[in-house]
């Protein structure tokens, strides 16, 4: 769900960036504040593999690209503002160095992908745990949700542009990645037990 | 590991080369925004916004073969989009021309959407492929940090950079592991097998990262990016500013007017 330049028009650049840069900011000042020495190498590898997770993308009729999200893995390690940034900085690196998503368009992928995604997921997961429900069934539904939601922002905002019709657009865009959030949600669960049983210290950091 | 391959061209010696990474990030946003805002079929000022962007590439020596091959990646993209032109025909009363394809009718604004981005979406991967097989990424990293991007930022974008090839270090090694242990993972019954697989690749990377991490912090290392050369602002960089500058005013003012 990468939006590459020249597909968003002014207002909808404008109202996505400005949302990204506050809500980036924020993260920045918190964690700035709150950070423990063992989390940077933490937030630099779950960066890694986000980045190597979202590298197997296919392009969507109608929307834009379907791939793997993976914002649960930073929320459950690190907590949502952590994951927040490790979202920017991994679509920054895409956006400068690889050429996914555009510059001009930076804003809107991380309004979906870090705020958006992970916000879902976050609430989602946090009120689930508080049910009492069995941890692993929490991390598979918010992780579905998060990556089913950002997708429907992405085909929201290319219908503001114009680009797009919004039925096909979200029908496409929601449908591909309600189908790969099944993928999601398993390897997301498969990785946190795998932790859970070789270092399950790695699952007491502080989450911010 | 394909480092190599990525920055195939950043060691080349050229005016461009030599810039000031954050007179490169600066024109390439400028130059992204002046893309994107154009009118749509404001044919003239694409074809002076192509015309600056073709002559910064042959200025930095890179192939334009090279350029225009990796630019194809953006082309699935605004194919999809054509994919959908007729659903926009006329109901939003836009103007309908006849256009047969395929038994199907095009619609002038669904065709002007097609072009309109098309264009944009191809200008803008350029300058952006410009910049990276320019700038280094360390150079990349130390011209945002002198733009201000908060430090924690340029942390987290250089430990992932540098996980990055970590990560494929490990999947090279696990993947080589099971090769010679000789049992082949296309089965869908080992998805058991690939899932623990992926699980393990992730505390590899994560202890090799911290102790990566660890013995940067025990040589010193505070968070900041060292370079060999000091990083200023040259007289080349006023120039080449100056000259982008002009011409991308002047192009906006001629299609204002």
């Amino acid at each position: 769900m990468h939006i590459p330049d020249g597909f968003l028009d002014v207002k909808t650049i404008a109202i996505t960036t400005t949302i990204s840069v506050l809500c980036v900011g924020i993260g920045v000042k918190k964690i700035n504040r709150n950070i423990e020495e063992k989390q940077i190498p933490m937030l630099g590898v779950i960066a890694a593999f986000v980045f190597a997770a979202q590298m197997l993308n296919f392009p969507v009729a109608g929307g834009t690209s379907g791939h793997f999200m993976g914002s649960m893995l930073g929320i459950v390690l690190l907590g949502p503002l952590s994951t927040l940034l490790i979202m920017s900085m991994v679509l920054i690196v895409q956006c400068f160095v690889f050429q996914d998503g555009g510059l001009t368009a930076l804003g809107a992928n991380v309004f979906n992908m870090g705020i958006v995604g992970p916000i879902a997921g976050y609430l989602v997961y946090s009120s689930m745990l508080k049910l009492k429900i069995n941890k692993m069934v929490c991390v598979f539904i918010a992780a579905w949700l998060s990556i089913v939601a950002a997708a429907s922002f992405c085909a929201i905002e290319l219908t503001i542009s114009g680009i797009v019709p919004f039925k096909t657009a979200l029908l496409s865009m929601a449908g591909i990645h309600s189908i790969i959030g099944v993928g999601e949600g398993l390897i997301t669960i498969t990785v946190l037990t795998f932790i859970t049983k070789a270092r399950p210290d790695l699952l007491e950091m502080r989450k911010i | 590991m394909d480092h190599h391959l990525l920055e195939k061209y950043n060691t080349l010696e050229s005016t461009i080369h030599k810039l000031d990474p954050r007179t490169k990030i600066l024109f390439s946003l400028l130059y992204v925004l002046t893309v994107v805002f154009t009118v749509p079929g404001d044919i003239v000022k694409l074809g002076a916004l192509l015309l600056v962007i073709v002559s910064v590439i042959i200025m930095a020596k890179i192939p334009l073969i090279y350029v225009f091959k990796r630019s194809l990646v953006i082309f699935p993209f605004v194919f999809i989009i054509a994919m959908f032109l007729p659903f926009f025909s006329v109901a939003d009363g836009s103007g309908f021309i006849e256009l047969k394809v395929l038994g199907l009718n095009l619609s002038r604004k669904g065709l002007y959407i097609f072009w309109n981005s098309l264009f944009k979406a191809w200008f803008a991967i350029m300058a952006m492929i410009l910049l990276s097989s320019t700038t280094s990424f360390p150079l990349m990293l130390k011209g945002l940090a002198l733009l201000k991007v908060p430090f924690i930022l340029i942390m987290i974008l250089s430990f992932m950079y540098r996980y990055i090839f970590v990560l494929i270090d490990k999947a090279q090694k696990l993947n080589r592991a099971v090769k010679l242990r000789h049992f082949s993972l296309n089965n869908f019954k080992q998805i058991k097998i690939i899932a623990n697989m992926i699980g393990l690749l992730f505390i590899m990377t994560y202890e090799k990262g911290e102790r990566i991490y660890q013995s940067m912090v025990s040589r010193g290392f505070e968070g900041n990016i060292k370079l060999m050369d000091r990083l200023k602002i040259k007289a080349v960089d006023i120039v080449f500013s100056v000259v982008v500058l002009t011409v991308l005013l002047f192009i906006n003012l001629w299609s204002f007017l």
